[in-house]
């Protein structure tokens, strides 16, 4: 039985192909077998055209030979932590899908000049997209982290991630390390690094600089333009990805980024950043019963009820606006959320306009959704709302006391001075 | 040339641009001259391929570290071309052009096409690669020298057009990145530089046949693969013109016997290649060189290496005027961006005396058979140059090197890089595998052969001329369409207006006649099939389109007061310039009045029928 990678000859009733077999993606349905040709290219021949399959040559498993890294003791030691995500997919011709196996050695032959700037240690601590991450999954990040956190020579992590979902990790980050003494660095792509052209390579260099930096705070680093030139570094509450498919996708909200970084070693500061605190304080207790809700123009109030149904404890509503839901007529949700805050479920307002502030008071409507007790967020973006009323939760279930906390600046998430320019940069 | 007894193998590669938008997103094939939008700045990194080896023309190309710019437009170039969004699905008119020409070269398409991706690190594709599938194999034309088989079709993106360069970054544009492009190889079944320069006319015009091929400068690109008994294959990039083939490859087989002869007395020198590098600064303490006194001055080194058995070899004539030293200043200079270097084999020169030769020689350890070479420059980059040196006498002491080569215009190549490898070819994750299907197939129209063609246009009453003529114009199928379209018109008619109208409205009107588009032609034929103009108005309506392209033919045929007059109102103008001019009526004088009665009916009906009504009118 011919294997993929095995050398073989194809006969069909019309002639012969020589190539290397290739394997088949699954979810392809297909008629078709798949080889490589000398040329390099793969074609696809018609199963039921072939009459026989001859091996000529096994496929033999690839050695790998990885160089020692040396250890230069000059240099700072940035852990590198990995959960999967377009950063750690290479083609995996084996399967067609991706796969990563990011040791060091991996991550320093991606990009020799990581050792430029540091001494690499990497781990693999997850292998998922990002949209497959979940709360269980950002614990375990956080555990993981902390754990780095705690060695001695360790000056910073930098954490590889899927981009899709990379700021709610990121913020939720924030908020499970009240203290950090050193700086925890996300860090993604948004083409994957089996092409000459990803951004990985710099993404990558900017992000382990930046976690031998003294920084005190949870931050996303990722290409601040389409230039291959410098990154932002991002607050990890105040960050977003706004764009499919860009390599700048993600940008700082209601908030300057902190710093260009250079792949040079540059760093240009932009704004004030936490100091790191003297020790690292983990607090992994969250509640998970929190929902996040587009609210549109014809929704069934009767959705909500599903969530005090399955006994949800906060409900993060993205408002329309200043943060509005429909107030009258038939489809008014304040009745809805007035039971829903009757029964202990924290209700919690941002605007799916992202950028600018709710506001409680300036129409009617507002001050209805205000009086029975939602809880306005500021300016807060709606994935850090959601993260936050989590971390919230997890310490109390007292709706005032969660209004408190909500409406408290944490961790920068809140940003009580909006200049002009931090609109659409 | 015996070119049997040289064993002379040529191949073809062709790049064709398809008249459709872009391969993998909607932007339109246009290319542009006014000042781009904007500029990205990006790097490249030469990656391990699908089978774990890195090419080796992709790690020399990365091996310069160059900042690629990109220029693009807002409205004609999108987030595709710079890399920041997936491609879009394969562009189908593409592909079943790519078919269509794939079927009339005799080819067998693949049951499923997968897109691939071609590692290319020069920097002129954004994304690192250059998207490619391989449609159909196993094809052949026929020259009247015997068949080429034409082993491969594929379909794939082109690249950036490279604008300018620094050492240290080169600017391309985006507007070409991405114009569909079929790429036809040909075994190396051509043996006569003559029978290559008629299967790519040949290969040409079967594409043509299409209607839907870019025409143009730049629209076309031949690649030649050259090579002779105990030569090597070697890949002539860019040949614009066919008609410079046969010179190009008589060239490129004196290069080649050349190359042969210097590997044949190189292997008896046996010659033993040593890196070593010196510092020869100290020899021209006292020299008269004013070349080498303004290097010291400039603080550069002077670095010396010995190259083993070369002595009176550089100088040698490989191809040309060049010499072999010009063909290694090109290598080292694709490496290093070194301008040059000195060599024993020229000197005594440039102030330089026989004494310092002398010194050279003796400190380097030279024998009679050897020759040294050095570079004025910084000791890193010197030796860096001067590795490359060796490394590329290595290559000539094997035989004739694997290179890839630029042609200049008088016909002579120079190096542009090495021999890619096969390691550079892996699929496209982001587009799914595209099956041939039979329906597919079947929908595909297989366009008529040139031959088929020119026999139609023959029993349509074309003379040879004008049949071969049309066959090879831009306007061919317009031609075809237009002939279907109006049934009242000769389509000698047709074809003539075609082929010639706008040459004649240059000569007689000195007018632009690019702004004459196919609707200007459908509309004044329109008037023509449907009597309102008689034929000698044509080009008359044509060139005040040419100069007013928004007015359309009516418009113009109104304004000039062209449209065609009937007999009863032709005699009555002749009736009425004869009147007129009683006295040269009575004398008969034909000519004169001719002018006069067509002074006035000019272009509003057939002079023929004139002279006839004239004559008719005189005699009585």
């Amino acid at each position: 039985m011919a294997k993929a990678g095995d050398l073989v000859e194809i006969v069909t009733k019309d002639k012969k192909y020589r190539g290397i077999l290739m394997p088949k993606p699954e979810i392809l349905k297909s008629n078709s077998i798949v080889i490589k040709l000398d040329s390099g290219y793969n074609v696809g021949i018609d199963k039921k055209k072939i009459k026989k399959i001859k091996v000529i040559k096994k496929a033999k498993p690839k050695k790998e030979k990885k160089k020692k890294i040396k250890q230069n003791k000059k240099l700072p030691t940035v852990s590198i932590l990995s959960t999967g995500g377009t950063i750690s997919s290479k083609v995996d011709y084996t399967t067609g899908g991706t796969y990563a196996s990011l040791t060091a050695e991996d991550f320093v032959e991606l990009e020799p000049k990581l050792l430029k700037f540091a001494n690499i240690r990497a781990k693999r601590i997850l292998q998922l997209m990002s949209e497959d991450v979940n709360p269980d999954d950002w614990i375990k990040i956080a555990k993981e982290i902390y754990r780095e956190l705690n060695k001695k020579d360790v000056t910073g992590v930098v954490v590889t991630h899927g981009t899709d979902t990379l700021h709610y990790t990121a913020s939720i980050l924030s908020f499970m390390f009240p203290k950090l003494s050193k700086p925890i660095v996300l860090v993604g792509a948004q083409r994957s690094t089996d092409r000459g052209s990803s951004d990985t390579f710099m993404n990558l260099i900017c992000s382990v600089i930046s976690a031998t930096q003294n920084i005190g705070e949870v931050l996303v680093c990722m290409h601040a333009t389409p230039n291959d030139d410098f990154c932002y570094l991002h607050r990890a509450t105040k960050v977003r990805k706004m764009h499919t498919s860009r390599r700048d996708a993600f940008r700082s909200i209601n908030q300057f980024p902190i710093a260009k970084v250079f792949p040079d070693g540059r760093i240009e500061i932009l704004v004030d950043y936490k100091k790191p605190d003297e020790k690292t304080e983990l607090d992994v207790k969250i509640d998970k019963k929190v929902a996040l809700v587009y609210v549109y123009p014809g929704m069934d109030p009767k959705i909500l009820d599903y969530y005090a149904k399955k006994k949800y404890h906060g409900i993060v509503l993205m408002g329309t606006g200043l943060g509005h839901v429909p107030t009258n007529g038939k489809l008014s949700l304040i009745p809805k959320i007035k039971s829903m805050i009757k029964k202990g479920i924290a209700v919690c307002i941002t605007s799916q306009c992202l950028y600018g502030r709710t506001h409680e008071f300036v129409y009617s409507n507002l001050r209805k959704l205000e009086s029975v007790g939602a809880i306005f967020c500021e300016d807060m973006l709606p994935e850090t709302a959601y993260t936050k009323l989590m971390f919230v939760l997890g310490k109390t279930r007292k709706l005032e006391k969660v209004k408190e906390l909500m409406q408290k600046n944490l961790r920068g998430e809140i940003n009580k001075t909006l200049s002009v320019k931090m609109f659409m940069n | 040339m015996d070119y049997k007894k040289i064993g002379l193998k040529c191949g073809l590669e062709i790049h064709q641009q398809l008249d459709t938008h872009k391969l993998f997103c909607s932007c339109p094939s246009i290319l542009r001259d006014d000042s781009p939008h904007f500029e990205v700045r990006r790097k490249l990194k030469a990656l391990a391929g699908e089978l774990g080896k890195v090419d080796v023309a992709a790690k020399a190309e990365e091996k310069r570290e160059k900042t690629y710019i990109y220029q693009g437009y807002n409205d004609t170039t999108c987030l595709v071309e710079l890399d920041e969004e997936p491609p879009h699905k394969l562009n189908e008119e593409a592909l079943e052009i790519a078919l269509q020409i794939a079927l009339l070269l005799n080819m067998k398409p693949f049951d499923e096409i997968q897109i691939m991706r071609k590692t290319v690190v020069d920097g002129s594709n954004t994304s690192g690669f250059q998207r490619t599938a391989l449609i159909a194999e196993d094809g052949y034309i026929e020259t009247s020298q015997g068949k080429v088989r034409v082993n491969m079709i594929a379909l794939e993106e082109d690249s950036a057009r490279r604008i300018s360069e620094t050492p240290n970054s080169v600017t391309f544009r985006l507007d070409r990145l991405g114009i569909p492009l079929v790429e036809l190889r040909t075994e190396p079944d051509i043996f006569t530089p003559q029978m290559a320069k008629e299967a790519a006319e040949r290969i040409g015009l079967l594409m043509r046949m299409t209607g839907k091929v870019k025409r143009g400068i730049g629209t076309i690109r031949q690649d030649v693969n050259i090579s002779i008994k105990g030569g090597t294959r070697v890949e002539i990039k860019g040949v614009q013109d066919l008609r410079e083939i046969p010179k190009m490859i008589d060239l490129e087989i004196e290069r080649q016997q050349n190359l042969i002869e210097i590997s044949k007395k190189l292997k008896q020198r046996k010659p033993r290649f040593e890196k070593k590098f010196y510092d020869i600064k100290k020899i021209f303490e006292k020299t008269n060189s004013n070349l080498i006194k303004k290097a010291i001055e400039r603080e550069d080194d002077i670095i010396a290496v010995k190259v083993s058995g070369f002595n009176g070899l550089l100088k040698k004539k490989i191809q040309g005027e060049k010499h072999l030293a010009r063909d290694i200043v090109e290598y080292v200079k694709h490496f290093t961006g070194l301008r040059g270097f000195i060599h024993s084999d020229e000197l005594p020169n440039y102030g330089i005396s026989e004494n310092e030769v002398f010194q050279i020689r003796k400190f380097l350890g030279c024998k009679n058979e050897d020759a040294f070479a050095f570079v004025i420059a910084e000791r890193e980059l010197a030796e860096k140059a001067l590795s490359h040196l060796i490394d590329r006498c290595q290559q000539y002491l094997r035989g004739v090197p694997k290179d890839v080569r630029d042609v200049s215009d008088d016909g002579t190549t120079r190096f542009l890089r090495p021999m890619p490898g096969a390691a550079r070819m892996y699929p496209e994750t982001d587009e799914i595998p595209v099956p041939i299907s039979k329906e597919l197939l079947k929908k595909i129209k297989v366009p008529p052969t040139p031959e088929e063609r020119l026999k139609r246009f023959k029993k349509w009453g074309l003379s040879d001329d004008l049949a071969k003529q049309i066959l090879h114009s831009p306007e061919l199928v317009t031609f075809e369409e237009l002939v279907a379209k109006f049934k009242n018109i000769s389509p000698t008619i047709i074809a003539a207006t075609l082929v010639s109208t706008r040459d004649e409205i240059r000569r007689r009107y000195d007018l632009d006649t690019s702004a004459i588009e196919k609707h200007h032609f459908e509309e004044t034929f329109e008037l023509l099939n449907k009597g309102k103009i008689a034929k000698e108005a044509i080009v008359e309506i044509l060139a005040h389109l040419a100069a007013k392209p928004q007015m359309t033919a009516e418009e113009v045929m109104k304004k000039l007061k062209l449209q065609k007059i009937s007999i009863r109102e032709l005699r009555k103008i002749i009736s009425k310039v004869l009147e007129e001019n009683e006295k040269l009526a009575k004398e008969k004088q034909f000519g004169i009045l001719m002018g006069f009665v067509m002074r006035k009916v000019r272009g509003r009906i057939d002079g023929e029928i004139v002279a006839n009504e004239l004559k008719k009118k005189l005699k009585n």
